[in-house]
């Protein structure tokens, strides 16, 4: 295949053997597991549930794929594939507990409202769970904490925020530390944050607004035997309505305002970090940013005009010869 | 029951660990992919700009060579992706001469860089190379998505360079409220962007893109892979379309300023107000035939900004065809690929009505 390049992995070998005996490690505590005399309930709690394995073993991958220096195409997908597959996963482990609580449901029984809203309180606290892994902690209401409890979770809600600003404010980004520094008392970043944060809150509600959604749908699923279709169909489910929910979200007046904000909070942000940067750069040789513009218009007028002498050039050869094609006698 | 669900969840994740092993051995390591397939020639450059020939193939070859346009947004090679799924190969096949423009990546020192430059600088310089070189007085022009939007402008500006207009996915009339990309594209201060940081990072309008089907694109596509992840054609094909979507140049600011304000925010161009280094684009001005092709499921250049290019231009000689299919379909689905490149081709022929430049043949690179 032209112009691309299949080279040879040394680590594999060793990957593999380290993935034989996780699998062996698996397989021996699952049988000590199943003959335990804990509750099937309990399984899931345990380390090596399927759950917690699959854990293991996607960090282990990932470890091994993190010793891989070079960051061609095929590692950058699979790592998008890794990552939606772990999502695949905490739903499977969330589905497992909702079955779980839904078969303690005998089909036609009539329920009072005290074991219907204890059924649906159930439920909500394992999606809330599962949204806790798939976008961090549930925010808190005031802004203060609401950013602590955001900080430093793995996949949050506010990492899929920031992941909007984050191309535009890329060098900002790179220097945490001076930002913070030089930031304490600017009222650009307080702003800023207030708007990423009101941001990520206003995805974080709308991802359960789809619960709601997806808890309603799941009656569906009463009485159906547990197994790998049911699953399927209850994955398409939850994606679907998420989906739904999400471009309902995307659609409205709230998202587009909020969005603007953000991203014009980002900017003002940025531009005060360079007026800053460029005022620093003053007291050294280093060129700052107004000085790079500058170089970057001349560079691109005096190739403007090139361009603009080329072709009048051009033309008045094409002039030329048109003159010397009718004086030449036929 | 409970036990059915044990079961259930050790079947599901000794699958997807089996499928992903499988994943990882076909993939981590491939480094990189093809950028286009079919053999061509690049015979122009002009500083981050190339153009690629390609060659036509069989027996009736179309007298006016085609020049495509591509979009700024992304890369060319989407038309070119593989051996049974290139757009640029079909096209040949059917005897169109093709002349491809690669818009290349802008970097910082290219942020003043203007629309203007780009059609009155770029794209008149490569028309101006190909009617030199084949020796036409005029070419046929296929624009694709932003590049139609480009194509259309610059058939009104250089009516006499132009032989026929295509245009694939063309974003024309951007007065909507439906379709996201405009709604979102309205609101922002496109202004302040581009003083703040020059160049608009392709990633950021890549995660635009994604943005409007977030679960969709970022979750159930990799998650459908996952049972063909064992299979090495699938897993190639997956990685050449990751490696096209987000392959997303850096848009040079100016450009993108007058773009997104004149087009996205005021639809100029559909007003008949739009102005382009001083002159004002009449849409009335394209009197050559008009082909307006176009997705009717494509949720990023959605029917209606596409449609109405028949009623705004000057030609009565338009012919207007919607696929079933959506925005990547209109590349890579099975129903285009064998559909468009024959309708494409016998339209341009039995439009081509080649007139021969007097003077010099070939011209120089």
């Amino acid at each position: 295949m032209a112009g691309t390049t299949d080279k040879p992995n040394e680590w594999m070998a060793q990957w593999l053997k380290m993935q034989e005996s996780l699998m062996k490690e698996w397989a021996s505590s699952l049988g000590k597991m199943m003959k335990s005399s804990a509750p099937p309930e309990e399984w899931m709690k345990m380390p090596f549930s399927p759950g917690g394995l699959y854990e293991q073993w996607s960090r282990s991958l990932s470890d091994l794929d993190k010793k891989q220096e070079e960051e061609g195409v095929g590692r950058l997908v699979y790592n998008r594939i890794a990552s939606s597959s772990k999502v695949y996963m905490d739903l499977l482990n969330f589905w497992s507990k909702a079955t779980g609580t839904l078969k303690s449901v005998p089909v036609g029984r009539t329920f009072t409202m005290e074991e219907i809203s204890e059924l649906r309180n159930n439920w909500m606290k394992n999606y809330r769970e599962l949204m806790e892994t798939l976008w961090g902690k549930r925010p808190a209401s005031d802004e203060e904490s609401l950013a602590k409890t955001l900080e430093g979770t793995a996949l949050s809600a506010s990492d899929l925020t920031w992941s909007l600003v984050e191309p535009i404010l890329k060098n900002v980004a790179q220097m945490p530390d001076i930002v913070q520094k030089i930031s304490r008392g600017d009222t650009s970043a307080v702003r800023f944050n207030t708007a990423k944060n009101a941001f990520s809150a206003m995805l974080y509600k709308t991802g359960l607004k789809a619960a709601e959604k997806v808890y309603q749908r799941s009656s569906e699923f009463i009485g159906k035997e547990a197994s790998p279709e049911t699953f399927k169909a209850f994955y398409r489910l939850w994606w679907t309505i998420n989906e739904e929910t999400y471009h309902d979200l995307l659609s409205s007046d709230e998202f587009t305002t909020m969005a603007k904000e953000m991203i014009t909070r980002g900017l003002l942000f940025r531009k005060g970090f360079d007026e800053l940067t460029d005022h620093v750069l003053k007291f050294t040789n280093i060129p700052g940013k107004k000085d790079m513009d500058e170089i970057y218009k001349t560079i691109y007028e005096l190739k403007r005009e090139v361009r603009n002498q080329k072709r009048a050039i051009r033309d008045l050869e094409k002039q030329a010869a048109a003159k010397n094609r009718k004086k030449k006698p036929a | 029951m409970a036990d059915n669900v044990m079961e259930v969840m050790m079947k599901e994740s000794a699958r997807i660990q089996q499928k992903l092993l499988k994943g990882f051995e076909n993939m981590i390591h491939i480094q990189d992919m093809e950028e286009g397939v079919t053999p061509r020639e690049v015979v122009y450059r002009e500083d981050k700009v190339q153009v690629f020939h390609f060659k036509p193939e069989g027996e009736s070859v179309c007298p006016v060579p085609l020049v495509i346009v591509y979009a700024l947004v992304n890369r060319q090679y989407m038309m070119d992706i593989q051996d049974n799924l290139s757009l640029f190969r079909k096209l040949i096949g059917q005897g169109l001469d093709l002349y491809v423009i690669d818009w290349g990546y802008p970097s910082k020192i290219d942020k003043y860089q203007t629309l203007e430059d780009y059609l009155d600088g770029y794209l008149n310089n490569v028309v101006d190379f190909v009617r030199e070189r084949t020796g036409n007085e005029k070419v046929n022009i296929l624009g694709v998505c932003q590049g139609g939007a480009f194509s259309t402008i610059y058939a009104a500006l250089y009516p006499e360079k132009v032989q026929n207009l295509v245009v694939m996915v063309a974003p024309i009339d951007l007065d909507t409220q439906d379709g996201l990309l405009q709604v979102w594209s309205k609101s922002f201060d496109v202004d302040l962007m581009v003083d703040t940081i020059g160049n608009v990072p392709g990633e950021f309008l890549n995660l635009g893109f994604l943005w409007l089907k977030p679960f969709q694109l970022v979750i159930d596509k990799y998650v459908g892979l996952i049972d063909r992840l064992d299979d090495p054609e699938t897993v190639k094909y997956f990685l050449r379309m990751e490696k096209w979507i987000f392959d997303s140049p850096d848009q040079a600011g100016e450009t993108f300023r007058k773009f997104v304000k004149d087009l996205f925010q005021q639809n100029l161009l559909c007003k008949g107000e739009f102005k382009l280094g001083g002159r004002k684009v009449d849409l009335k001005n394209i009197t050559m035939p008009v082909l307006n092709l176009f997705g009717e499921q494509d949720h990023l250049v959605p029917p209606y900004c596409s449609r109405p290019l028949a009623d705004l231009v000057g030609t009565k000689d338009v012919t207007t065809i919607a696929y079933p299919v959506g925005h990547i379909g209109m590349y890579v689905s099975s129903k285009a690929q064998k559909e468009m490149p024959p309708t494409v081709a016998n339209w341009l022929k039995e439009r081509a009505v080649s007139k021969k430049k007097k003077g010099p043949g070939k011209a120089k690179k």
